[in-house]
C-alpha cells in the first residue's frame, strides 16, 4: 500500500471513523491496531518479527537500564557514604547500564547492518564460491530488508540512548512503546522521531478538533501536489535520462537540475502527507524540511534538509564522538602540538568525518554513498576551518554582504553543492557519474535543448509547461511559508476564496497527478477491428 | 456543540454538492470516446447516445453480443426491409457478465419482445483487453451490478476504481483533449444513426471448420449470467433466443454445448451454421476478415433470413409508416452506406 | 563564571555573552563550535562533561554553563 494510492486514502478514512467513534481513552489502541494493519499490508508479514524483535530488545534493555539507575539512586540516598564510595557505586552501576546498552546496540544496529549488507555479502560470497568451486550457493532470496528498518531502528535506538543518558525515564508500558515504534505515518520513510516528542504526543488526549483536522488535510493536499504533480513527473524525465545511453551534456544539466527538485518534492511531499495524516489524529510529527533551497551555507542546508536525520546524527553520533575519550586525548595532543587553528581544526575534522560517512552509509551501501559522505564532510570541514579566510576574501573583494545579490549568490552556491552531492549518487555508480561529468565538459551540445531532443524523455511540451507552472507555485508557497503560516492565512480568507483554492488543489492533483496507467491513444482508438 | 457540529455537517454536504458534479464533469471530459464516423459507424459512445435518444418503447428486438453481432446485424437494413425496429447492443469481446449489465440498462427505456443472444463470446476464456471493457462499461451508469463487477474486475486487468470511475484511468488525457470531449461533457455530442451496426465492404476469403475436433466446455461464469439474463428477459416480458452466426472458428463441440444450455434454459437454439446454404452465405465473399466478422453483403443475407424467422415466430409491428425518428435516421444511414461503399 | 565568558568570547566575537540567551537553541554558536567549547571547558575546569549533560538548556547561557560546571565539580 503506497502512501499515494487510493488504498491509503481509503485506509485513512476507515481509521478516521474508527478512531473518532472510539472513546478518547482508548484511541491510542486504534492507532496501534491501524499501524499494525498498515505495516502488514504495506510491507509483509515476514517483516513484522524484525520490528517486534528490535523494539522488544530496546524496550527491555531500556527498562533494565532505568531500573539500574533507580537502584543506584536508592543506594546513593543511604546514609554514611563518602565521595569515593559514591563514585565507586556510580561506576559499578554505570558499567552494568553500559553492558545492557552495548548488548541492545549490537543486536539492533547489527540487525540493521546485516539486512543492509546481506545483498553484498551474498554477491561476494557467491563470487568467491564460483571462483573456488564453480557454484553460487548463496541465494538472493535470503536477503530480507524489512520495511522502514533504517527509520524505526534509529527511532528506538534514540530512545534507548536517551534513557541511558538519563534524559527521561523509561516507558513501562510495552504497547505504548511499540505504538511509538510502529506508528504508521512515520514507519516507512520517517521523520525519525524522538520519544520525548512523539512518545508524549501519543500519550495526549486525542480529541476531535475540526480546525486541526482541516489543517491536516490541507497539509496532505500540499504533499500530494508536490509528490504526484511535480516529483513523479520530474522522475519520468530524470529516470529516462539516467537509464539510457550517454546523453548530451546540456540534457544532463537539465536532468541534474530536475533531479534536485525531484528529490526535494518527493521526500518533502511524502513528509507533508504523513505529517498531515498524523495531524488529523491529533499527533504532531516533527518537521523534516524547512525550505532547504533557501539555505546560504552547507551547514545551514543540513539544518533544513531531512532535519530529523541530521538532528539524530548530531545528537547520537556527532556529540558523543566529540566528547569521546579518543577525541579528548586527540584534542589534548593537538592543543600541545599544534597552533590554535590547528587544534580547532582537529576538534572538528574527525567527528564530522565519522558522522558524515555514517550518514552516507545510512542512505545506501556502496561506493557512491561513501563518496557522498566524504564529499559533505569535506565541504563542512572546509567551511568551518577556513572561515577566517573566507571572511578576509569577502572583505578583499569588497563584497557587500547585506545585499540581496550576495544572499542570492550564497543560495545558488549552496544549491550547486547540493547538486554535486546528488551527482555522486543519482546516476547509480561512480562510472556513470564520470560519464555524466565527461559529457558536460566534452559534449555540451546546447542546441539539444531547442532541437526537440528534450522531448524524448517522457515529457512533451504541455507537460514541461505544467512543470514550470507547478514549480512556480511551489516557489511562491515556499516564500510564503518562510514568512507566515499559509494554512492560518487561508483560514482567515473568505470562504469562497478558500474553497476555490482547495478545489483547484484537489482537481490539480486528480487531473495532473502521475498515477494509474498512462493513456496511449493508439492502443485505445480502434480496438477490435 | 451541536450547532457547531451541524454547521460543519452543512459545510461538508455543500462541499460534496460542489465536488461531485465537478468530478463527473471532468470524468465525462476525460474518458475515452468512441465516435461513430465513416471509419467506425458503430462508435460505442455515439451509439449509446443514439440509444438513449430513441423514443421509449419503440424497439422490438435486441441483438446482444460481440463484434460478430455488430458486424453481422444491420438494424437499419432490417427496418428498411420489414419495418421491425431492432438494436445491436454489442461490444468487442463482450462477455456475458457485461451483457447482463448492458441489457439491464437497455431495458430501462425500451421493452422489446425478443432478445437474441449471440454465442460467439463463449470462445473467449482469457480476459479481454481493458480498452474493450471500458468501451462498454463506461457507457453504463453506476449500479449495484457495476459495483459488483468492479469488485472482481481486478481479475480482468481493471482496477476497481478505474472500472467505476473512468476518471482515474483517463485523467492523463488532459494533454490531448479534442472538441468532441467538450461536446460530450456538455451533452451536445450527437448520437449515431446506424443502430450499433458496423458497416464494411471489405472482403477476405475464408473457410468453415465446423467439424474440426475441438475440446470445449462452457464456463460457469457464462452459464450463470445467461441464467440471469433469462430471468431478466422474463421480468421484462421478452423472449430470449440463443443463436450463432456461421463463422470459420465455430466448432461442433461448441454448438452442442450451446444446444444443451438452451435446453436447460428452455429457450430456442438457432444454429445458423446448418442454415448457411438457405441464408446463402459464402465464406469466400461474405467475410471482412479472418476473425469471423461478416461484411455488409453477408450481413444483409443474414438479416433477410432473420427477418423471415422473426416474422414467422413473433408478432412484430411494421413501423415504417409511423416511426418518424427511424425514417429520418434511415435516410442518413443510406447516405453513409453509399459513402462507405464508394471507398 | 568570567572564565566561561572568556571561553565563549574566544569562539565567537561580537556577542555579549554576559546576557546572551539561547546560545545553542538560537544558533549563536553552531554544533561545530560546541565541540571546541566543550574541550576548552573540560580543560579549564578539569571536569568531564558526559552525554547526560549534553542538552540545550545546559548551554543556552553563561549562567547555565557555570551551573553545570559546578554540578560536575561537586560529583
Amino acid at each position: 500500500m503506497s502512501i499515494t494510492s487510493a488504498y491509503f486514502v481509503f485506509f485513512l478514512f476507515l481509521l478516521f471513523l474508527l478512531f473518532y467513534l472510539c472513546p478518547v481513552r482508548h484511541r491510542w489502541l486504534v492507532l496501534l491496531a491501524g499501524s499494525v494493519c498498515f505495516y502488514l499490508v504495506a510491507g509483509a508479514i515476514r517483516f513484522l518479527p524484525f520490528l517486534v524483535f528490535t523494539s522488544g530488545v530496546v524496550w527491555i534493555c531500556a527498562r533494565q537500564i532505568g531500573r539500574c539507575y533507580e537502584a543506584l539512586d536508592e543506594k546513593l540516598k543511604a546514609e554514611g557514604l563518602d565521595r569515593t564510595a559514591k563514585k565507586a557505586l556510580r561506576e559499578q552501576y554505570r558499567k552494568k547500564a553500559r553492558r545492557l546498552l552495548c548488548l541492545a546496540l549490537i543486536l539492533c544496529i547489527g540487525l540493521l547492518c546485516v539486512t543492509k549488507f546481506t545483498k553484498y555479502a551474498v554477491r561476494y560470497l557467491n563470487l568467491a564460491a564460483a571462483a573456488l568451486c564453480g557454484r553460487a550457493p548463496f541465494h538472493a532470496e535470503w536477503v530480507i530488508v524489512p520495511l522502514g528498518i533504517s527509520y524505526y531502528t534509529f527511532s528506538v535506538v534514540g530512545y534507548l540512548l536517551d534513557v541511558y543518558w538519563k534524559r527521561y525515564s523509561y516507558e513501562p508500558d510495552f504497547l505504548r512503546f511499540f505504538l511509538y515504534a510502529i506508528y504508521f505515518p512515520h514507519i516507512v520513510q520517517g521523520p525519525i522521531s524522538r520519544y520525548s516528542l512523539l512518545g508524549q504526543e501519543l500519550k495526549k488526549e486525542l480529541r476531535f478538533d475540526s480546525r486541526r483536522i482541516a489543517f491536516g488535510m490541507e497539509l496532505m493536499l500540499w504533499g500530494f501536489f508536490k509528490k504526484l504533480v511535480i516529483a513523479d513527473r520530474l522522475n519520468q524525465f530524470v529516470s529516462a535520462v539516467y537509464n539510457g545511453q550517454s546523453q548530451a551534456g546540456s540534457i544532463y544539466i537539465v536532468a541534474i537540475l530536475f533531479d534536485a527538485f525531484q528529490i526535494y518534492t518527493d521526500f518533502s511531499g511524502y513528509t507533508d502527507i504523513v505529517r498531515g495524516a498524523s495531524q488529523i489524529f491529533g499527533v504532531e510529527l516533527e518537521q523534516n524540511f524547512n525550505h532547504p533551497f533557501f539555505s546560504k551555507t552547507v551547514p545551514e542546508y543540513w539544518r533544513r534538509w531531512h532535519m530529523s536525520l541530521g538532528g539524530w546524527f548530531k545528537d547520537y553520533v556527532y556529540y558523543p564522538c566529540t566528547i569521546s575519550h579518543f577525541m579528548k586525548r586527540l584534542n589534548k595532543w593537538a592543543k600541545n602540538t599544534l597552533s590554535e587553528r590547528g587544534s580547532r581544526f582537529t576538534a572538528v575534522v574527525f567527528p564530522v568525518f565519522v558522522t558524515w560517512v555514517l550518514t552516507g552509509l545510512w542512505h545506501g551501501t556502496g561506493k557512491t554513498y561513501l563518496c557522498w559522505g566524504i564529499y559533505y564532510s569535506t565541504l563542512i570541514t572546509i567551511s568551518a576551518a577556513f572561515q577566517p579566510e573566507f571572511e578576509a576574501l569577502t572583505k578583499l573583494l569588497r563584497i557587500r554582504t547585506e545585499t540581496f545579490s550576495w544572499q542570492l549568490f550564497r543560495m545558488l552556491r549552496t544549491f550547486c553543492c547540493f547538486m554535486g552531492g546528488r551527482l555522486l549518487t543519482r546516476p547509480g555508480s561512480l562510472f556513470n557519474t564520470r560519464r555524466v561529468i565527461w559529457n558536460i565538459f566534452h559534449n555540451l551540445c546546447p542546441w539539444c535543448l531547442t532541437d526537440g531532443t528534450i522531448f524524448q524523455f517522457g515529457l512533451d511540451w504541455p507537460q514541461l509547461c505544467l512543470l514550470a507552472v507547478s514549480i512556480l507555485v511551489l516557489w511562491a508557497v515556499s516564500m510564503m511559508q518562510e514568512r507566515f503560516s499559509v494554512r492560518e492565512a487561508l483560514e482567515r480568507q473568505n470562504i469562497v476564496f478558500r474553497w476555490i483554492i482547495i478545489f483547484t488543489a484537489i482537481f490539480s492533483i486528480l487531473i495532473f497527478g502521475i498515477y494509474g496507467q498512462g493513456y496511449d491513444a493508439s492502443a485505445f482508438m480502434y480496438e477490435a477491428f | 456543540m451541536t450547532t457547531q457540529l451541524r454547521k460543519k455537517g452543512i459545510k461538508l454536504i455543500c462541499f460534496l454538492l460542489i465536488f461531485c458534479p465537478l468530478f463527473l464533469f471532468f470524468q465525462k471530459l476525460f474518458q475515452a470516446k468512441w465516435i461513430a464516423n465513416i471509419r467506425d459507424s458503430s462508435g460505442l459512445t455515439s451509439t449509446w447516445i443514439e440509444y438513449r435518444n430513441l423514443e421509449p418503447d419503440t424497439v422490438d428486438v435486441f441483438f446482444v453480443g460481440t463484434s460478430h453481432v455488430y458486424s453481422a446485424i444491420d438494424p437499419m437494413y432490417i427496418y428498411s426491409e420489414s419495418g421491425i425496429t431492432s438494436f445491436a447492443l454489442a461490444g468487442p469481446g463482450l462477455r456475458e457478465d457485461l451483457s447482463y449489465q448492458v441489457l439491464k440498462e437497455a431495458f430501462r427505456t425500451q421493452s422489446p419482445s425478443v432478445v437474441l443472444m449471440d454465442m460467439s463470446s463463449i470462445h473467449f476464456s482469457e480476459q479481454q483487453s481493458e480498452a474493450k471493457i471500458h468501451k462498454v462499461l463506461d457507457q453504463l451508469p453506476i449500479t449495484g451490478e457495476k459495483i459488483n463487477y468492479a469488485l472482481t474486475s481486478n481479475s480482468q486487468g481493471l482496477p476497481p476504481l478505474d472500472a467505476l470511475f473512468p476518471f482515474f484511468r483517463y485523467h492523463s488525457r488532459w494533454t490531448n483533449l479534442r472538441v468532441r470531449d467538450f461536446e460530450y461533457a456538455s451533452g451536445s455530442l450527437k448520437g449515431g444513426f446506424c443502430r450499433g451496426h458496423f458497416i464494411s465492404y471489405k472482403t477476405v476469403p475464408t473457410k468453415y471448420h465446423f467439424n474440426k475436433k475441438v475440446d470445449f466446455t462452457l464456463q460457469d461464469r457464462d452459464v450463470e449470467y445467461l441464467k440471469r439474463i433469462k430471468k431478466l428477459c422474463e421480468e421484462n416480458g421478452a423472449n430470449m433466443i440463443l443463436y450463432k452466426i456461421p463463422a470459420p472458428t465455430w466448432y461442433k463441440s461448441q454448438s452442442k454445448s450451446c444446444e444443451k444450455l438452451a435446453e436447460t434454459l428452455g429457450v430456442p437454439w438457432l444454429e445458423l451454421y446448418y442454415k448457411r446454404d438457405e441464408i446463402g452465405l459464402d465464406p469466400a465473399v461474405d467475410f471482412r476478415d479472418k476473425h469471423d466478422h461478416l461484411n455488409q453483403n453477408g450481413c444483409e443475407k443474414l438479416c433477410r433470413y432473420l427477418i423471415g424467422y422473426l416474422e414467422e415466430n413473433y408478432q412484430l409491428e411494421d413501423q415504417r409508416a409511423t416511426n418518424q425518428q427511424w425514417n429520418k435516421d434511415l435516410k442518413k444511414y443510406l447516405r453513409r452506406l453509399k459513402k462507405i461503399k464508394k471507398q | 563564571m568570567e572564565k566561561v565568558i572568556k571561553i565563549l568570547e574566544s569562539l565567537k566575537s561580537g556577542v555579549d555573552f554576559k546576557t546572551a540567551e539561547g546560545i545553542v537553541t538560537n544558533k549563536i554558536i553552531d554544533s561545530i563550535d560546541i565541540a571546541s567549547l566543550i574541550s576548552s571547558l573540560e580543560d579549564e575546569f578539569d571536569v568531564e562533561i558526559g552525554m547526560e549533560y549534553m542538552e540545550n538548556e545546559n548551554f543556552d547561557s553563561a549562567e547555565a554553563i557555570w551551573e553545570m560546571i559546578q554540578e560536575l565539580q561537586d560529583e
